[in-house]
């Protein structure tokens, strides 16, 4: 049986109780034997059927780690791991104190900000654009610099349902000509394209709980 | 594949799926490609399984320069080797060695080696725009050294990408030394590196090796010296030039120049050519030079003095021939001069002490008479002396752009850009 409280989750394979620290509806891995649910706006919890695996061995950011960013401390609550045709990207959903979100994103071991709000974008804008093409994306204009395609997603702790894209997506990244801003554009299918915008940053400026564990790789 | 945490990166015995040979992983499931050290098949690991792909590639070519699993540090951060790449421009004999270097808090950086030349590189979160043959980058200009096609011919270890030992991307290389931009294009991907040379010694006591490729010819980005930029030499030339001009200027204003002794002669045939004893005249303020000039009315002629300062006391002797000469006329609808009606020479490291004159006239026997004025000025600015210190001052900063010029020639003499003939 599975037994959802307003604020606990009872896993129905193994009864481990887990606090639930997202509004439904959302996707919630047990901490305790790794099954994958989907939990809708009724509480109700469906299996995932997502398959199991130690995320990442050298843990250098971990579920419930804590840190700090632009002055305001955050929680680590959720985990992606998405496989694409030449790279693994990690895609960390940071809670933050005042109960807003946002994704800690590590990419060959380069680590980046997203915000957790889409803009949606046309398609035809996107769709047949090749690396060095420009997109233009709420008046700023992005040199598109990588496409790739997800061929493999595994998650852990909890994300909102509307991250979970286990699907083949197409990923085009995009620099702006300030070198600073970056954008996420995911193409869902012909008609929806969504455009996550981020920045780079260094992750030692987080102050990540688990950085403690990797002393002997700081400079 | 082993699950385990592995902060410090600790070599774990992983089995080859192919050959079923056991051999070292530093990353594990965090690597998206392995390629086995025992049989050079490629395996993507990403879940922690090996998948093995249909890729292979040749191990033997792999000279043991920089070894994999070997740990050093560099500009401040301290990595792990994790591959070995050797690669050559597709179509020709040329290659060099590629070593990705690991750090799980600052990422990926590469070591490249052609010709025992180092470079570090990192990869560029920006996408610079080529303006013909240059790019602007962080306010640099950076020229067109190279463009070609690399192909891999030998590979190992673990890669945070997808592997492929058939790819060629296309290579655009610029430089600015030290340092290099470079754009390498594949059809899903665009990425830029920024190098920077680095000494081969530093390679060597950072990684802890006991040999390295000797250096042959001039590197693509290796500085002229040492990490001394052009940039760095045009500032210590300006700065050479505004120290100089300063100190002529303090010299000019802090010379107490003194006009001594000044006395009008008429030379005429009655008393040319014969010697004229002036009056005695102190010379005071410390051992210094003496400016003795003669001042004549001479037009269209000449008019020549042989000049001994003595000293009283001791009986040293200065001895000075000056000839004055002023020419001028009208010639082809323009006038022209040529020479002046005064001339001086100035006598240094002259003694305090009382002097006197002997001035012997030589008058052109076309003039009647010359008024001759004859003066001696003491502490007189010298503005040769400064230009003789500027010349020196310039010598190194003129070896070093002659030397520096035949350097460049050197470097470019592998560019199909070069500039140089």
């Amino acid at each position: 049986m599975t037994n959802i409280t307003a604020n606990n989750f009872s896993c129905p394979k193994c009864s481990a109780v887990t606090e639930l620290k997202l509004q439904a509806p959302l996707v919630i891995c047990c901490p305790s034997c790794q099954e994958t649910y989907f939990i809708n706006k009724e509480h109700k919890a469906t299996n995932a059927y997502l398959l199991k695996h130690d995320l990442s061995p050298l843990k250098v950011i971990e579920l419930n780690a804590s840190g700090e960013y632009k002055k305001i401390r955050f929680t680590i609550i959720g985990h992606i791991r998405s496989i694409n045709t030449h790279s693994i990207t990690n895609e960390w959903l940071m809670k933050f104190d005042n109960n807003t979100y946002g994704w800690l994103i590590e990419n060959g071991f380069k680590y980046y900000i997203f915000e957790n709000d889409p803009i949606s974008i046309s398609a035809n804008s996107i769709i047949g654009k090749n690396v060095g093409d420009s997109v233009k994306i709420k008046e700023i204009d992005y040199t598109i610099y990588d496409l790739s395609k997800q061929i493999k997603f595994r998650m852990d702790g909890q994300i909102p349902e509307n991250d979970f894209n286990d699907g083949e997506l197409f990923i085009y990244e995009a620099i702006a000509n300030d070198f600073v801003s970056l954008t996420t554009i995911v193409i869902y299918d012909k008609t929806t394209v969504e455009a996550f915008k981020g920045i780079e940053i260094k992750l030692t400026d987080l102050k990540i709980s688990t950085l403690a564990n990797f002393k002997k790789w700081l400079s | 594949m082993t699950g385990e945490t592995n902060p410090n990166l600790e070599a774990t015995k992983v089995v080859c799926s192919k050959c079923n040979g056991e051999f070292i992983s530093y990353l594990n499931s965090n690597a998206y490609s392995i390629i086995c050290s025992l049989c050079g098949s490629i395996s993507n690991s990403y879940f922690g399984t090996l998948e093995r792909s249909t890729q292979e590639v040749r191990l033997s070519e792999l000279p043991s320069i920089l070894p994999i699993g070997s740990k050093g540090e560099i500009k401040g951060i301290p990595y792990i080797v994790i591959n070995h790449v050797r690669k050559k421009e597709n179509g020709t004999v040329y290659f060099w060695d590629e070593f990705t270097l690991f750090n799980p808090i600052y990422g990926q950086a590469y070591l490249s080696v052609y010709d025992g030349h180092w470079m570090y590189l990192k990869e560029l979160n920006a996408q610079p725009e080529i303006k013909l043959r240059i790019v602007i980058f962080e306010g640099e200009v950076y020229d067109r050294f190279a463009k070609y096609k690399s192909k891999i011919q030998a590979a190992s270890g673990e890669f945070l990408y997808d592997f492929d030992a058939d790819e060629v991307p296309l290579v655009q290389e610029f430089i600015q030394p030290p340092y290099l931009l470079s754009k390498e294009t594949l059809s899903t991907n665009i990425t830029w590196f920024k190098g920077e040379y680095i000494l081969p010694d530093e390679i060597k006591s950072s990684f802890k090796l006991d040999n390295i490729p000797e250096r042959k010819g001039v590197g693509m980005i290796q500085p002229f010296i040492g990490k001394f930029q052009k940039r760095t030499m045009s500032t210590v030339s300006f700065f050479i030039f505004v120290i100089w001009s300063a100190l002529q200027f303090l010299f000019y204003y802090s010379a107490k120049e003194e006009t001594v002794f000044s006395k009008q002669y008429s030379i005429n045939d009655a008393n040319n050519r014969k010697e004229i004893y002036t009056s005695a005249f102190e010379l005071s303020g410390g051992t210094s030079n003496a400016e003795i000039k003669i001042n004549t009315n001479i037009d269209n002629n000449w008019m020549y003095s042989a000049i001994t300062l003595v000293n009283e006391k001791t009986g040293d002797i200065y001895d000075l021939d000056l000839e004055a000469e002023y020419y001028h006329g009208y010639e082809d609808g323009s006038t022209w001069s040529e020479g002046k009606s005064w001339i001086s020479k100035v006598v240094s490291k002259v003694p305090d002490g009382s002097y006197y004159l002997i001035v012997y006239p030589d008058k052109p026997a076309t003039m009647n008479s010359v008024d001759l004025t004859v003066s001696v000025t003491r502490n007189v600015f010298m503005f040769s002396n400064g230009l003789i210190i500027l010349l020196l001052l310039a010598l190194f900063p003129t070896y070093y752009f002659f030397r520096k010029n035949s350097f460049e020639q050197r470097r470019w003499f592998n560019s199909n850009y070069s500039t140089y003939e």
